[in-house]
């Protein structure tokens, strides 16, 4: 009897042991990983880093306001790569086949985490209806940036006859890794997809800037003004445009235009100047005139000197011009000094692509210029180079000022005055091409010199290759998708 | 009835492998002695089982001995089998007392002494002798024996003794023995193999115990175990497939066997912590039916571990201890240029337009920019003129008259590799036990190190009474390590840059530092701070000491319900803590460096560090690892008829956990006598950092930040899971049935559940399982008359194996992990780490095997050979998506492949006389794999160049190896490759896939081990060769075709140039002599020009990696017994092993293929080392 009792108790005991592991033994997360529920942890996604800087923008070595430096050979050196001189060329396929990392990619991969947010944030847990709405704006506004640049690369520049069948990079709408099939969407219905995601976020979005990061009314604003000024439809970009410069003052950052005099005088921000690296504007965070970041690595303007600025743009400077101090006139490390009056840039190692306090300001005077407006733009662009240039040298010349045509076509140089080799004037290039009162100021000629001056190549620009053509790994993956010409 | 077992040990000088007899009406009485005499062989009968035979009369002359007995057990009421070098003789008429007489083997072969053998519930019993041997007499025919001991614990054998089957009768008690020689064990239980259809492979213990190049007991299985390949190339290091059984499972999932320690699975990196001599058994896992019990990890195989434990009788204490010398590594293995060449290939290639001094002499480490190395230094102040040209060249031509090989080769000592193991064991029936303790000494070949081993292993059994059965152990590992900051150099090094003066002072060698000797003097002055490298001082700026302590507790009890159920509990835990302490000093050169990446120079000369410049920087990790594992299981085992239905079955249930937490703090200007340190500024210093610091660390070259991630260079404090926390739990089963000793069937399964995160819980709900059947067609009547077959079973098994993701690894989610964004909103982002993958499922593998064992010519031949498919589907693994469609790839299931196989173990036993004897094994595996798919959502392949350094392409095998079909040099010296249409052209972006070679693959497609065993009385010679074949390599060859030649930061296994380098094309000509291309100085020049991959990615350069190396030789010595007892010892050994000798290999280039094959990607060729060791031990007992 004894023995029976003991058998029962060690088998009731081994059974209740069996049984007795509890649902939640298995329901432990790892450290330091997470799945996206919470309304805030859609708001931490829109601070990852990624978003706002990336590596590669070729760009700003396509501009017609560049030059190959006697260095171009060594361009390739180091940690840079033989795209930019194969972009510089303006050649067709600028990235060898085994390069996986271009434009498309680094896109790509910001508009998976906006679709990500836009489809699951208004659904997530612990936010109130207007936070939710707000983070789905600001990836709208990201989503609508992406689209933007993607259209400006791999399609044509936007011309209303034609647009509808112009073909340019996919629309990217869903967050699926898996999905396999892509096809190219038309000008037309990226414009659309643009505008619409910036309309359905601009009256969502908060007021004010509070932070270059992350997406505010006035940027969105901005940037649908800008996507406007592509369209040629300047009626409806000035007022978009004169919006954000209205908002500047509200902002909660510091967020303007610089004064170039103040800052170069003693305690300015931008000095030290470094008799290797030039003046200090190295951190895009801090930067006053970035009012939303997205940001590329500019590594001609941070010692690499492959890249220099050409004799003629270099020669639309006025002497005064503070902006010149971005500039050295002498090559990288060997000190010789470069000929015809080129110039190297140095001292501020990123180009902002996403809203910039001054090409709006520059966008909105055009604007004004090309409705009509000339009085009020030249006041404009004399305020504005007041920043810029001593007083004597910022007024614009009566002449220019008084004639629509020279007028646009100062603040255009002044563009280039403003933004060279960040590959802005690429995008306004692609965009005067199909201007007909300005095709003829576009440049289509790239020059290598050496240092004495001598042209030792001569690369010309084909209309087809206005748009790039899609990297050869990606028509690896999609064979079907039909590249560039 | 009075029986009288007679055991006789013949004794006669000579052994005839036949007998001649002439006998007229004797009886067996006397011709058995006489058979025996003559033989050689054991005989086992008594004498009153003779009395009932009839006399014979026989001539026979030069007749083998089976054809004798034959004629004399013609129509005899006896008969009689032949085990091994044994007749049994028996009667066919049963008696209801019978007498039971046999010898106890292990699976090797050898006697197992002091096994217990017990009739069940019955007092008599007996205890196995020194050679196996034991008798006991009087047992009832019906009565079951109970055996218990090293290998054979509780396992029950009904001595089946009734009428009808008499002749198998005695067979049957012949072949009960050798059940108890081959019991297998599966982790969660010890069966006998012949009652499992499973595939089970064992070495030979006595191979692995005294095996004696590494402490690691999975490396001493190499060549032992066919199926499992030992690979410890670069390759297959890098790849994460140095031990594979019966080839690849998996692509991106961990690739190791599981290895299973008494009952509990163990991470196969801390293997070490076994210590070899305390482990008893060893049995692999192969097929489903063996490993599934094993469930989601059984995939790859699984690994049973079993450590001693001690036995009954008497105390019994063992030393041994063995000392393996493996000389210095073999500095000067790569075929690289002498100074002469090298100073006249650095002449040729020399370009200061291409890199202008000042270029070349301007800090820039982002593009690897250092100090210039001695000749490039004279070539730059010749073309600087600095130097005349005849100033230049007198100190180029003495340059080129030092040869450092000796330099380098003081650089080392001798390693050596020492244990000693005390073990004390014994017990009484209440309580045995086994002790051990143990010191290893790992000296490595870098003087200064010191890696030391204390151990103490102990394990108590208890039978409190006949239900109660308890155990617990220990298993206690101390480690303790140290590394200073030696270099590591060979001959790929500069050639004639020597370590040491004349006067055996070291030699300073700043340029191998960040600085060129043109800044060097500026930098120093502005940073008051030396910036001079000596490697030789340096290595005593710092030091790594690691200590460790690893404990293994298990406990565990049996107790029997209810007839011949029973309840096993077994609940294990494992502890490890480690703690790490990295110190560099301030006079450490990247310490120096450190300072001056955060110096900045003020206006007035005066020098702001930024950075202590006392003390040093120290970094501690404390590692703290907790797996626990609790396992209640039920197990029935019953036979009932006689024996002739017998059914085991086990259900159980496993709960474990495991977590590996790792924290680390790191500071700078750290006092290690008064444990101080100051305080800095972490936030500046990992945010805006230091702008226009000495030396910017910085992409924008004017600044210094301190990383800001959880990293020794980085923050402050970090903690992690290095092993993140997985809890499984498990539900399994399974039953084996076994009718009339012939027929068996076996099923069992399983599910595990884990904590998978943001894994679907339906995707869990996947049991895996297997069934088998056996048939042991020996046992069948019909094969009674072939006596020379003792032994013939024939096994087929199927089921289902698996892989889960790792915890956080995979998930039907985004995974993200947090990082730090200085100028966001709060500071904190999150990032995506891993993006879901909706279509997520478990990796599972079919296998099916079919097998056969057999043992033939009275034991002289056994072997088993068996053939396997495995089904590999839904491979776990980073997958490359569409490049559209947002990340580069994500983790997923990859698609399918199959591996199939042949698996071959031969014994024999080729000559036996009394004093001498020859046994050979042969191990041997055939795998051959293919990726049949590989998924939906697959990179397309279309061109050649995407193919090369693939390892993993649809329609071939995994490891494949492709190369461009090489067609020579142009007359520009540039490669060109021949495409699929004939056509030979050099341009670039041309080859489709088709024009692409497929050369093999990189693991062996053969592989196994061949074994010789030669005994002379007491003298041991055992020769164990093992090989990997069928497999191909890249060779190395020369890679410098553009650029500059120079040292690498600190790197002093790097700067020589390939002496191929000296053959390659320079003139329009050379292209019909040589296929090594020309040199271009600029390297754009020549990217742009021609593609360099079409000669060194060429099929040229791909070779055979097959080889075949002696592992070891070893020579042991048993003392004879008279001297033991002089020494009152039970035994005396010693062993002499000479270890790691190529013996032959595929390749003419004198590459060891276990050193050079580096073909997999992130693979590099190694300096070997640890070949041709010389061991030598000793092994006592008491």
């Amino acid at each position: 009897m004894k023995k029976v009792v003991r058998n029962i108790a060690v088998l009731s005991l081994s059974v209740i042991s069996l049984g007795s592991c509890k649902k939640d033994f298995l329901e432990v997360t790892p450290k330091g990983k997470l799945i996206a529920q919470k309304t805030v942890d859609y708001d931490l996604i829109l601070n990852q880093s990624s978003l706002h800087q990336f590596m590669t923008f070729s760009p700003m070595v396509m501009g017609d306001e560049v030059t190959g430096s006697p260095n171009f050979a060594t361009l390739g050196f180091g940690a840079s790569t033989l795209a930019d001189q194969e972009a510089f060329k303006w050649a067709d396929d600028i990235y060898l086949p085994s390069i996986t990392d271009s434009e498309i990619t680094a896109f790509v991969k910001q508009v998976y985490s906006y679709n990500k947010v836009i489809k699951e944030v208004m659904a997530s847990a612990g936010g109130t209806e207007a936070q939710k709405k707000s983070i789905l704006a600001e990836a709208l506004t990201g989503r609508a940036w992406v689209h933007f640049m993607l259209v400006n690369l791999y399609g044509k520049p936007y011309h209303a006859a034609t647009a509808a069948t112009d073909l340019a990079s996919p629309l990217f709408m869903t967050p699926d890794v898996t999905q396999t099939a892509f096809t190219r969407a038309t000008v037309q219905q990226l414009y659309d997809q643009i505008i619409a995601d910036l309309k359905e976020a601009i009256p969502l979005l908060p007021a004010t800037i509070s932070n270059r990061a992350r997406a505010a009314r006035p940027t969105a604003q901005a940037m649908l003004g800008k996507v406007y000024v592509f369209m040629q439809k300047f009626d409806e970009a000035a007022p978009l445009l004169n919006a954000f410069i209205d908002a500047l003052p509200q902002a909660t950052t510091n967020v303007g235009l610089y004064d170039y005099h103040k800052e170069f005088a003693p305690g300015g921000i931008f000095l030290p100047i470094d008799p290797m690296y030039g003046p200090s504007r190295l951190m895009v965070d801090l930067d006053k005139e970035v009012a939303y970041m997205k940001s590329a690595t500019r590594m001609y303007a941070a010692g690499l000197d492959g890249v220099i600025l050409s004799s003629w743009a270099a020669a639309l400077f006025t002497p005064g011009d503070e902006r010149l101090r971005f500039y050295s006139p002498q090559t990288w490390i060997t000190y010789e000094t470069y000929p015809n009056g080129m110039l190297r840039a140095w001292g501020q190692s990123y180009a902002n692509l996403g809203v910039t306090v001054p090409d709006v300001f520059l966008l909105a005077a055009e604007c004004k210029a090309r409705l009509g407006q000339l009085a009020e733009a030249a006041e404009d662009i004399k305020n504005f180079r007041l920043t810029r240039v001593p007083a004597s040298e910022a007024p614009v010349g009566a002449a220019v000022a008084g004639n629509k045509l020279a007028l646009v076509k100062y603040i255009l140089e002044e563009r280039i005055r403003e933004m060279a080799i960040t590959g802005n004037r690429w995008l306004d290039m692609r965009r005067l091409s199909v201007d007909p009162d300005f095709a003829g100021t576009v440049g289509d000629t790239h020059h290598i010199v050496d240092i004495k001056g001598n042209i030792t190549g001569t690369y010309k620009l084909r209309p087809e290759r206005l748009t790039m053509r899609f990297p050869i790994y990606v028509m690896d993956n999609n064979p079907n998708m039909g590249n560039n010409p | 009835m009075v029986w009288v077992a007679v055991l006789t040990i013949a004794a006669q000088p000579l052994w005839a492998q036949n007998i001649s007899l002439s006998a007229k009406q004797q009886p067996l009485s006397r011709l058995l002695p006489e058979l025996k005499r003559q033989s050689g062989y054991q005989f086992f009968y008594n004498d009153a089982m003779l009395g009932k035979a009839t006399p014979v009369s026989l001539e026979v002359k030069e007749m083998p001995l089976k054809d004798v007995l034959r004629i004399i057990f013609k129509d005899q009421p006896l008969t009689y089998a032949i085990v091994a070098k044994t007749v049994v003789v028996k009667d066919t008429v049963i008696a209801s007392m019978i007498n039971v007489e046999g010898i106890v083997r292990d699976e090797s072969g050898m006697p197992v002494a002091g096994v217990s053998i017990q009739e069940k519930g019955k007092a008599k019993g007996a205890i196995s002798g020194s050679d196996g041997r034991f008798a006991i007499s009087g047992v009832g025919s019906n009565s079951t024996l109970l055996f218990s001991g090293l290998n054979v614990e509780a396992l029950e054998i009904k001595l089946n003794g009734h009428g009808d089957l008499a002749a198998v009768t005695l067979r049957t008690k012949v072949t009960a023995l050798n059940e108890v020689n081959v019991a297998v064990s599966t982790g969660y239980q010890t069966i006998s193999k012949e009652r499992s259809a499973g595939s089970y492979a064992k070495p030979d213990m006595k191979v692995i115990a005294e095996r004696s190049t590494s402490m690691n007991i999975l490396q001493r299985l190499d060549g032992q175990i066919p199926g499992l390949v030992i690979n410890n190339s670069p390759s297959a290091t890098a790849d994460g497939t140095p031990f594979l059984i019966r080839g690849l499972n998996t692509i991106n999932s961990d690739k190791n066997p599981l290895v299973v320690v008494d009952g509990i699975a163990m991470d196969v990196n801390k293997i070490t912590t076994v210590n070899p001599q305390d482990v008893a058994d060893i049995t692999v896992l192969k097929d489903a039916t063996a490993a599934s019990i094993w469930g989601a990890r059984a995939s790859n195989g699984v690994i049973v571990i079993t450590t001693k434990k001690g036995k009954a009788g008497k105390l019994k204490v063992s030393y041994d201890g063995f000392v393996n010398f493996q000389g210095k590594p073999q500095y000067d293995y790569f075929p690289m240029m002498n100074s002469s060449e090298y100073i006249k290939a650095a002449k040729e290639v020399f370009d200061p337009v291409y890199m202008p001094y000042t270029r070349a002499t301007t800090y820039d480490p982002l593009n690897s920019v250092y100090g210039l190395s001695p000749d490039r230094q004279i070539l730059y102040d010749i073309s600087r003129g600095v130097l005349t040209q005849e100033q230049g060249n007198a100190k180029l031509d003495s340059l080129s008259r030092i040869g450092n090989l000796a330099s380098i080769g003081d650089l080392y000592r001798p390693a050596r590799l020492m244990n000693h193991t005390i073990s004390v064991s014994g017990g009484s029936e209440k309580h045995t036990f086994y002790n051990s303790f143990a010191y290893t000494d790992n000296q490595s070949y870098l003087p200064g190190s010191s890696d030391k081993t204390f151990k103490l292993n102990t394990r108590q059994d208890f039978n409190f009474n006949r239900w109660l059965k308890v155990f617990i152990s220990a298993d206690l590992t101390n480690n303790n390590t140290n590394d200073n900051r030696a270099i590591v150099a060979d001959n790929r090094f500069i050639p004639y840059q020597l370590f040491r003066d004349g006067s055996g002072r070291p030699i300073d060698m700043p340029f191998m530092g960040y600085l060129s000797e043109r800044q060097r003097p500026d930098i120093e002055n502005a940073g008051k701070l030396n910036m001079n490298y000596n490697p030789i001082e340096n290595a005593n700026t710092g030091y790594t000491k690691a200590a460790t302590f690893n404990g293994r507790f298990n406990t565990g009890l049996t107790v029997q319900l209810y007839k011949g159920l029973c309840f096993e509990g077994m609940y294990g835990y494992v502890k490890e803590s480690g703690r790490r302490r990295l110190y560099d000093d301030v006079s450490n050169y990247q310490q120096r460096y450190n300072i001056l990446n955060f110096a900045v120079v003020g206006s007035n000369g005066v020098v702001n560090y930024n950075m202590p410049t006392k003390g040093g920087k120290y970094t501690v990790y404390n590692t703290s690892l907790d797996n626990w594992v609790v396992r209640n299981q039920l197990y029935y085992d019953k036979n009932w008829q006689g024996g002739k239905h017998q059914l085991t079955a086990l259900a159980g249930a496993e709960a474990q956990q495991q977590r590996t937490v790792q924290n680390r703090s790191t500071v700078y200007g750290y006092d290690v006598d008064l444990q101080t340190f100051p305080l800095l500024d972490y936030k500046s210093l990992t945010t805006t950092g230091v702008m226009y610091p000495i030396l910017p660390n910085q992409i924008d070259k004017v600044s210094s930040k301190l990383s800001a991630g959880d990293s020794e260079t980085g923050a402050y404090f970090g903690e992690s899971e290095s092993v993140p926390l997985s809890r499984f739990t498990s539900y399994y089963g399974n039953v084996a049935y076994m009718f009339n000793r012939k027929y068996n069937l076996n099923a069992s399964w399983r599910n595990d559940q884990s904590n998978l995160f943001g894994l679907n819980r339906a995707a869990q709900r996947k049991p895996v399982w297997s069934v088998g059947g056996k048939w042991n067609v020996g046992n069948e009547p019909f094969l009674q008359p072939a006596t020379w077959m003792e032994a013939l079973s024939i096994r087929a098994t199927y089921g289902l194996t698996g892989i889960s993701p790792r915890p956080g690894s995979a998930s039907s989610y985004d995974i993200f992990n947090p990082s730090i964004v200085r100028y966001v909103p709060g500071g904190q982002a999150l990032a995506i780490a891993t993006l879901s993958n909706p279509d997520l499922t478990w990796e599972s593998t079919k296998t099916y095997n079919l097998g056969i064992d057999f043992t033939v010519l009275h034991g002289r031949l056994s072997g088993s050979i068996d053939v396997y498919k495995k089904r590999t589907e839904n491979l776990l693994g980073n997958l490359p998506v569409n490049p559209l469609a947002g990340a580069n790839f994500i983790f997923g299931n990859v698609g399918s492949l199959n591996n199939n196989g042949l698996d071959v173990a031969l014994n024999s036993v080729n000559l036996q006389t009394r004093d001498f004897s020859w046994s050979s094994t042969l191990n041997l595996s055939y795998n051959k794999n293919k990726l049949t798919n590989l998924g939906l959502i697959t990179t397309p392949i279309t061109r050649g160049d995407q193919m090369i350094g693939k390892n993993y392409v649809v329609d071939y095998p995994a490891f494949s190896v492709f190369a461009y079909k090489y067609a020579g040099l142009d007359a520009m010296g540039d490669p060109q490759i021949q495409l699929a249409d004939g056509k030979i052209t050099k341009a670039q972006n041309v080859s489709k896939p088709e024009d692409i070679v497929y050369k093999g693959v990189y693991q062996p497609v053969w592989s196994g081990g061949f074994a010789n065993m030669f005994t002379y009385r007491g003298v041991t010679l055992s020769v164990n060769m093992s090989f990997n074949m069928g497999n191909v390599m890249y060779r190395p060859v020369n890679t410098l075709y553009s650029g500059t030649v120079n040292v690498s930061y600190l790197n002093f296994r790097a700067g020589n140039i390939h002496e191929e380098f000296a053959n390659r094309w320079r003139q329009p000509g050379d292209e019909k002599v040589t296929d090594i291309p020309g040199f271009i100085a600029n390297a754009s020049t020549s990217s742009s020009r021609r593609y360099i991959n079409y000669y060194t990615k060429g099929d040229v350069n791909v070779v055979d990696a097959s080889y075949i190396k002696v592992r070891d030789i070893t020579l042991s010595y048993q003392v004879p017994a008279k001297v033991l007892q002089l020494l009152r010892a039970e035994g005396l050994s010693f062993r002499a092993q000479l270890s790691n000798l190529m013996l032959w290999k595929a390749n003419r280039y004198g590459l060891d293929p276990e050193f050079s094959n580096n073909t997999a990607p992130g693979s590099a060729a190694a300096m070997p080392f640890n070949q041709k060791a010389i061991t030598v031990g000793a092994h006592l007992t008491l």
